[in-house]
């Protein structure tokens, strides 16, 4: 006896769609084949029995390592890169990493974002002569007449919109749920915030400013933007550290974590990743760090340096861009005139600004490497 | 020799003992507790050498990882890294053979 149902966005989903398998194993539906084109999984009647499923992703690897093997792991159904495994023990001990499917889910949500995003505005094009055209010829019948058009157009927009945004907020999901991103707040102490505008710029001195509040007994509980919200819990001693990362792979968050430290911020993105970590130690305790050896840490403070003054570059020659463009105008309307005055003052503090900050960033830099010596 | 092995090979103080300490798989904290042990202290490891270093190795497959019950990551070392080991064992083994024999000549 066979089942067929059709599971349309099984890939994005995988918790789900392994979840589903095992229920239907109890009642004695095993899965016995996958269409990738079709999303149609087939079902074979057999025995009503207890069945981990795992779905794993693999574009190099298309077997089982002997380890996983001996934990009872089999291949149920293998597609192309996909591997469906199940297990029969009741309590498992090892799973197969997911870090190659979240790599596959993050990509595809990306992409899909790009691709929405060009298509959006391409099928927006025709709504807007469509409207301009109707306005400047003042005829009603033109917007009238393709109203079918329009409709299909906005539906078309509606339905790419709603499927990225699906994807990418299933793929945030999975992966904060498979990198154990999650920030624990602190339900209790009184509450103190304050604001540290461009902390990312200066981790460092963020670090150092951080471990100077909780001597005063505040510890961190989140970072919103600039926000740094506090709680009065009187830790004994608190070590921070505040890092970046060009990309952090799917154990980052789950290795620190586990080896005691907390995370209280940290940015949304995997790419170019800024994370701030706290952990309490007593006085008889050798403070704790993420790494005590003195090349990490210089090549970790080289990274953020590399970043920061990058931006800071970046951002200083697009301001100076736009100032000169816009000096170069000379246009003798009023209203031309006053809003190029508004924008060259605004396009100067700025500039000048950045610059500052540069500045504090080399200096900082420099202080920095100075302190490990 | 392959050409992982030639790029790992002399290894640091930290990795050679990272790999040492997976005669079984192990968490990153019971690592940090098994290389302590080994070096009665002297060596301390914080999470980020450990994710540094052993991210890096599972790129090149010296290593495999795998997800706990609870998500946790364990390390386990791969074939490639036993290779890995063993050439670096017959170096260090080399080195330790000079050490006893020039030894006397040093005091």
């Amino acid at each position: 006896m066979k089942e067929k149902k059709v599971k349309w966005l099984w890939s994005y989903n995988v918790d789900k769609t392994e979840c589903w398998l095992s229920e239907m194993a109890k009642k004695g539906w095993h899965l016995s084949s996958v269409n990738r084109w079709t999303r149609i999984f087939t079902l074979e009647k057999g025995e009503q029995k207890h069945v981990t499923y795992h779905i794993q992703y693999d574009s190099k690897n298309h077997s089982l390592p002997t380890t996983l093997q001996k934990e009872g792991w089999n291949i149920a159904v293998s597609v192309g890169n996909w591997l469906f495994l199940t297990n029969e023990v009741p309590t498992i001990r090892l799973y197969p990493s997911r870090d190659k499917l979240v790599k596959r889910n993050r990509t595809h949500a990306y992409t899909l974002s790009v691709l929405a995003t060009f298509q959006i505005s391409f099928s927006m094009l025709p709504i807007i002569i469509l409207g301009i055209l109707a306005s400047v010829m003042e005829e009603e019948s033109i917007l009238a007449g393709n109203v079918w058009f329009i409709l299909l157009l906005v539906t078309e927009i509606i339905v790419i919109a709603s499927f990225s945004i699906y994807v990418f907020r299933a793929y945030r999901r999975f992966e904060k749920r498979e990198m154990d991103a999650v920030i624990d707040s602190i339900s209790s102490g009184n509450k103190l915030r304050k604001f540290k505008g461009g902390w990312m710029y200066q981790l460092e001195e963020t670090k150092a400013w951080l471990e100077r509040i909780a001597k005063e007994g505040y510890e961190l509980e989140k970072v919103t933007a600039a926000v740094f919200t506090f709680r009065k819990t009187n830790p004994s001693n608190l070590k921070y550290e505040c890092m970046f990362e060009y990309k952090v792979q799917p154990s980052y968050f789950a290795t620190h974590k586990e080896l005691g430290w907390k995370l209280k911020y940290s940015s949304n993105m995997t790419l170019l990743n800024y994370s701030i970590w706290a952990m309490p130690y007593e006085d008889d305790e050798e403070m704790p760090q993420f790494s005590y050896d003195k090349q990490e840490q210089r090549q970790a403070i080289k990274r953020a340096f590399k970043m920061n003054i990058g931006m800071s570059i970046y951002l200083i020659a697009i301001l100076l861009f736009s100032f000169y463009t816009n000096t170069l105008q000379q246009v003798e309307p009023f209203i031309y005139w006053s809003f190029g005055g508004v924008m060259r003052v605004l396009l100067l503090v700025f500039l000048l600004f950045w610059s500052y900050k540069f500045i504090q960033i080399l200096f900082s830099y420099r202080k920095s490497l100075k302190a490990l010596d | 020799m392959k050409k992982v092995i030639q790029k790992y090979m002399p290894m640091t103080e930290t990795a050679f003992y990272i790999l040492l300490s997976l005669t079984e798989p192990r968490h990153g904290y019971g690592i940090i507790k098994r290389v302590e042990e080994m070096t009665n202290g002297r060596i301390t490891l914080g999470s980020g050498t450990i994710y540094g270093t052993l991210t890096k190795m599972q790129r090149d497959e010296i290593i495999t990882i795998y997800a706990d019950d609870k998500r946790k990551t364990i390390y386990e070392i791969a074939d490639l890294g036993k290779e890995l080991m063993q050439a670096e064992m017959k170096r260090l083994k080399e080195l330790h053979d000079n050490v006893l024999r020039f030894e006397g000549d040093f005091q």
